[in-house]
C-alpha cells in the first residue's frame, strides 16, 4: 500500500512536471495548474468517538460516529462505516458529502447499531442468554473516498462479505486517480449491561 | 472566514433595505417584501430574515437545547443549556462555558479499602439521551482516584465493582460544587438486598436442581446482582445492587454442557428495604423433548421468484408454557443465515447448521439485513408434536419490503440534496437512512411501521436559502410495492449565529463542537452542528419557530 502511494505521488509529480514548461523555476506571474489529486483528509480532533478502543455493552442500541473531512480538490466524497466481526464485513452506515468548494470541510455523520452490525459478537456477549458470555472483539472502519463508485455497490453490500472499503479505481495515465482514507477502531463488545443510555453507551 | 462573511451578509441586508434581492425572489418564488418586524408584513405572514413569508411555513420549535463540547486540550468540559428560545438572525447567541470543577473519585468497600470499579456519572437536567458525562474506570492501585472535570450541578452515578462478588451501587442526587472535599468517596454498603430460595424441577417442587446459574439485573439501573450456582439441594442466594430499583429481571439457566435446556426468566418485585424469597421452577429437560430444526429463509420477489436471504438474524423464543404453567419456560437462541439462507447458530465453540430446540411453540423473528429488499417476519412455529430427538426441516418465506418514495424541496421549491433518517418509533424496527439525488427524490425499502423521518440537508446554505432540519412522523403500511410519501417541503430557516466564550476570563473557545437538539416523539433530534472558529463563532441553520 505504501509503495503504491509512493508510486502514485511520483507519478503525480511526473505529471505536474510534464504539464509545465522545461523551466524548473517558472517566470513571474505564470500560474502552474496543480493537477495533483489529494486524498480526503480526516480532521483528527473532530473524530468522534476519539478513543481507539470502543468498549460497547452488549445491549447498546446504537452509537454515533462523527468526523470532519476535507478534500483539497474534490467537492463530492463518499463514506462507509464498515463493521468486521472476524469473519465478515457489514455496512453499518454510508453516505455522501457534497460541499460547494473543494477544501471546505464536510461532516460525516454515521450510526453504528451493534445488534445488527455485530450480531454474532453481541450474541456471544449477551449474559442474559449465554452462561459463557465474555467480551468479544471486532473492528469498525470509517472509509472516505473521492472516488465516484465503491467496488461493492450499495445494492450488493448485504451479499458481500469483504472488500467494502475498496473503490473502482482504474489507472489513468499510469496511476490510480482516486484514494481511500480509513480510520479504524477496535470494538470490544462487553458482557456488562449499559449503565448510561442505550444510545450513548460507549465507555 | 465563513462566519465573518455571513455576518457581513446579514449586515449587508440591514443596510440595503429597499433593494430587491434576486436570491430572495428565487428562494420564495414571490416578490419579497422586506421587513424588520412582523408588524410590517401582511396578517398571514411573519418577518423572517428581513423577508415576509407565509406564517404557515414556520413550523419550528420555540426552543432548542444546545450542547458545547470543547476540544480535549481545553480547560473546559462539555456543557448543555436547555430550552433556549430560538433567536433570530440579527441576534447572536453567546455561550459562556462555565468554569469547570476538577473532580476526583474513589470507590471504597465497607472496610474503607480502595476497590477497582467502573464509574458512570450522568447529569441531572440534561438533554434526553445525552446525560452521560463520565464513563471511566476507578483504579485501586494508584495514588489518586479517577480525575475528571464537571460543571457545577447535580449528578447521579452508577458504580460496578470489578469484583463481581460485589454488586454495584447507584448514587443519586449528589452535587458538584467548587471547594467540595476531594476525593469524593463512593462507599459500597455493608449489606445488600438479597433474593434467595430454591431452584426446583417444575414437575416436582421437592426436587432441587443443582448447578443452575441464577442472576438478576435491575430493570432501571441495569446493574447486575452477584451470580449464584444452586447447591446440591438447589438452594441459591444472590445479592442485589444497591439501587432504587424495585423490579429485577431474574434469570436462571442450566450450564452450557446441559444445553439445550429450559431456563427461567421473570421480572420480580423486591421491597426497597427488604429481601425477597423466590422459588424458581424450571421445566425438566431431557432427550425426550430435545431436537433440532433445520431452517432456511427465502425471499419472494414481485415475480414470485424465490432467492436465499443471507445474513438475516433469526431468533427463536419459546412462547407457550409447557403444561399451561403460569410462568413460561425460558429458552431463546439466535442464529444467522448463510449465503444459502440456511440458519446457523453458535453452541459453545461450534457453529451448527441445525438449531437445538426443546419441544414447544416458538415465536420466530427474522430480521433481514438493513439493506435487504425483504421485510422482517415474526411468526409462530409449533414444535410441540415432534418426537424424541426430532429433526424438522422448515422454510420461512419473506415478502418484499414496501419501497418508500419521497421528494424533498426547499421553501422556495428547489430540490434539496439531503440525508433522510428513518428513526423507528417501534422497538422491533431498525434505523435506516436514504440519500436524495440532485432532483430531491429518494427511494428506500423499509419494514412496515412508524418512523420519525428526519431530513438533514447536505448543505444548509445551498442555493442561497437557509435549509433547516425537518422532522415528520410517517406510517409505512404492511403492503408490498411502492408507497409514495407526500412531498416534503422544508420550512424556511434562520441561520443562527453565536460564539463560544470561556467562563474563566471570557477568552475565545476555538474548535468547540456546538450542536443543537429538539425532542420530538420521544426522540432527541440533532438540528445541526458546527465547530467554533478561531474567533469562537459558529452558525447553525434552525427552523423558524411557530
Amino acid at each position: 500500500m505504501l509503495l503504491q502511494h509512493v508510486v502514485r505521488i511520483l507519478g503525480q509529480a511526473t505529471l505536474v512536471g510534464s504539464l509545465t514548461s522545461a523551466c524548473l523555476i517558472p517566470p513571474d506571474r505564470v500560474l502552474i495548474e496543480e493537477r495533483v489529486n489529494s486524498a480526503p483528509e480526516l480532521d483528527l480532533p473532530t473524530i468522534d468517538p476519539p478513543q481507539l478502543i470502543l468498549e460497547v455493552p452488549y445491549d447498546c442500541r446504537r452509537f454515533r460516529v462523527r468526523a470532519n473531512v476535507i478534500d483539497k480538490n474534490d467537492t463530492d466524497l463518499m463514506y462507509r462505516l464498515v463493521a468486521f466481526d472476524g469473519t465478515r464485513q457489514r455496512e453499518s452506515d454510508a453516505g455522501s458529502i457534497t460541499v460547494d468548494e473543494a477544501g471546505e470541510p464536510g461532516i460525516i455523520r454515521g450510526r453504528v447499531t451493534p445488534g445488527s452490525d455485530y450480531p454474532l459478537l453481541v450474541e456471544k456477549a449477551d449474559v442474559s442468554v449465554n452462561t459463557d458470555a465474555e467480551a468479544q472483539i471486532g473492528v469498525l472502519s470509517l472509509f472516505v473516498t473521492d472516488a465516484p463508485q465503491w467496488l461493492v455497490p450499495p445494492d450488493e453490500v448485504d451479499v458481500t462479505e469483504s472488500g467494502l472499503g475498496e473503490i473502482v479505481n482504474p489507472e489513468v495515465e499510469g496511476f490510480p486517480p482516486y484514494s481511500v482514507t480509513e480510520v479504524r477502531w477496535t470494538v470490544l463488545i462487553e458482557p456488562e449491561a449499559t449503565l448510561g443510555n442505550s444510545e450513548d453507551c460507549l465507555k | 472566514m465563513k462566519h465573518v462573511l455571513a455576518f457581513l451578509f446579514v449586515a449587508g441586508f440591514l443596510v440595503s433595505l429597499g433593494c430587491a434581492s434576486d436570491a430572495a425572489l428565487d428562494a420564495f418564488g414571490t416578490v419579497p417584501v422586506e421587513c424588520q418586524t412582523t408588524d410590517q408584513c401582511n396578517i398571514d405572514e411573519v418577518c423572517v430574515e428581513l423577508r415576509c413569508v407565509d406564517r404557515e411555513m414556520t413550523q419550528g420549535p420555540d426552543a432548542i437545547s444546545i450542547e458545547v463540547t470543547p476540544p480535549s486540550d481545553s480547560p473546559y468540559t462539555r456543557y448543555q443549556r436547555l430550552d433556549i428560545p430560538i433567536v433570530n438572525a440579527a441576534q447572536t447567541l453567546v455561550v459562556r462555558m462555565p468554569e469547570p470543577v476538577p473532580y476526583e473519585a474513589v470507590v471504597v468497600d465497607a472496610a474503607g479499602e480502595r476497590v477497582e470499579a467502573d464509574l458512570v456519572v450522568y447529569g441531572a437536567n440534561r438533554i434526553p439521551g445525552r446525560e452521560l458525562e463520565v464513563n471511566t474506570t476507578v483504579r485501586d492501585d494508584t495514588e489518586n482516584g479517577a480525575r475528571f472535570s464537571l460543571v457545577e450541578g447535580n449528578y447521579a452515578a452508577r458504580i460496578r465493582p470489578d469484583d463481581r462478588d460485589r454488586p454495584g451501587i447507584e448514587v443519586t442526587g449528589f452535587s458538584v460544587r467548587t471547594g467540595a472535599e476531594l476525593p469524593k468517596e463512593f462507599a459500597l454498603p455493608t449489606r445488600y438486598r438479597q433474593i434467595q430460595g430454591r431452584v426446583t424441577l417444575a414437575q416436582s417442587s421437592q426436587e432441587g436442581l443443582p448447578g443452575a446459574i441464577v442472576r438478576a439485573i435491575g430493570e432501571k439501573s441495569r446493574l447486575e446482582s452477584t451470580i449464584a450456582i444452586a447447591d446440591e439441594n438447589g438452594d441459591y442466594a444472590i445479592r442485589l445492587p444497591e439501587t432504587t430499583d424495585t423490579f429485577f429481571r431474574v434469570n436462571a439457566m442450566l450450564p452450557s454442557e446441559q444445553q439445550p435446556a429450559w431456563g427461567f426468566s421473570q421480572s420480580v418485585l423486591v421491597d426497597p428495604e427488604g429481601d425477597r424469597a423466590l422459588e424458581i421452577a424450571i421445566e425438566r429437560s431431557s432427550d425426550d423433548n430435545r431436537g433440532t430444526v433445520s431452517l432456511s429463509i427465502v425471499g419472494l420477489d414481485e415475480l414470485g421468484q424465490g432467492s436465499a436471504v443471507a445474513d438475516a438474524k433469526v431468533t427463536f423464543t419459546a412462547s407457550v408454557a409447557v403444561a399451561d404453567r403460569l410462568t413460561p419456560p425460558a429458552y431463546r437462541i439466535t442464529g444467522l443465515t448463510d449465503a444459502r439462507g440456511q440458519v446457523h447458530v453458535n453452541v459453545g465453540d461450534d457453529r451448527l447448521d441445525v438449531i437445538p430446540l426443546l419441544r414447544s411453540r416458538y415465536i420466530v423473528e427474522v430480521l433481514p439485513p438493513a439493506g435487504s429488499s425483504f421485510a422482517r417476519l415474526q411468526t409462530v412455529l409449533d414444535f410441540r408434536s415432534a418426537g424424541q430427538n426430532f429433526t424438522i426441516d422448515e422454510q420461512l418465506i419473506l415478502a418484499l419490503r414496501p419501497t418508500v418514495i419521497g421528494e424533498v424541496s426547499s421553501a422556495g421549491g428547489r430540490p434539496v440534496r439531503a440525508r433522510v433518517d428513518f428513526d423507528p418509533l417501534d422497538d422491533t424496527l431498525r434505523a435506516r437512512d436514504a440519500q436524495t439525488s440532485a432532483d430531491g427524490r429518494f427511494a428506500i425499502d423499509l419494514d412496515p411501521g412508524r418512523y420519525l423521518m428526519v431530513v438533514r440537508p447536505d448543505d444548509p446554505l445551498a442555493g442561497g436559502e437557509r435549509l433547516p432540519v425537518d422532522t415528520v412522523v410517517i406510517e409505512i403500511p404492511d403492503t408490498t410495492g411502492d408507497h409514495a410519501l407526500p412531498p416534503i417541503r422544508l420550512p424556511p430557516g434562520n441561520e443562527v449565529f453565536g460564539s463560544v466564550r470561556g467562563g474563566i476570563d471570557g477568552e475565545v473557545v476555538e474548535d468547540a463542537r456546538v450542536e443543537m437538539f429538539v425532542y420530538v416523539e420521544g426522540q432527541t433530534v440533532s438540528l445541526g452542528e458546527d465547530f467554533s472558529g478561531s474567533d469562537g463563532t459558529f452558525s447553525i441553520v434552525l427552523p423558524i419557530p411557530q
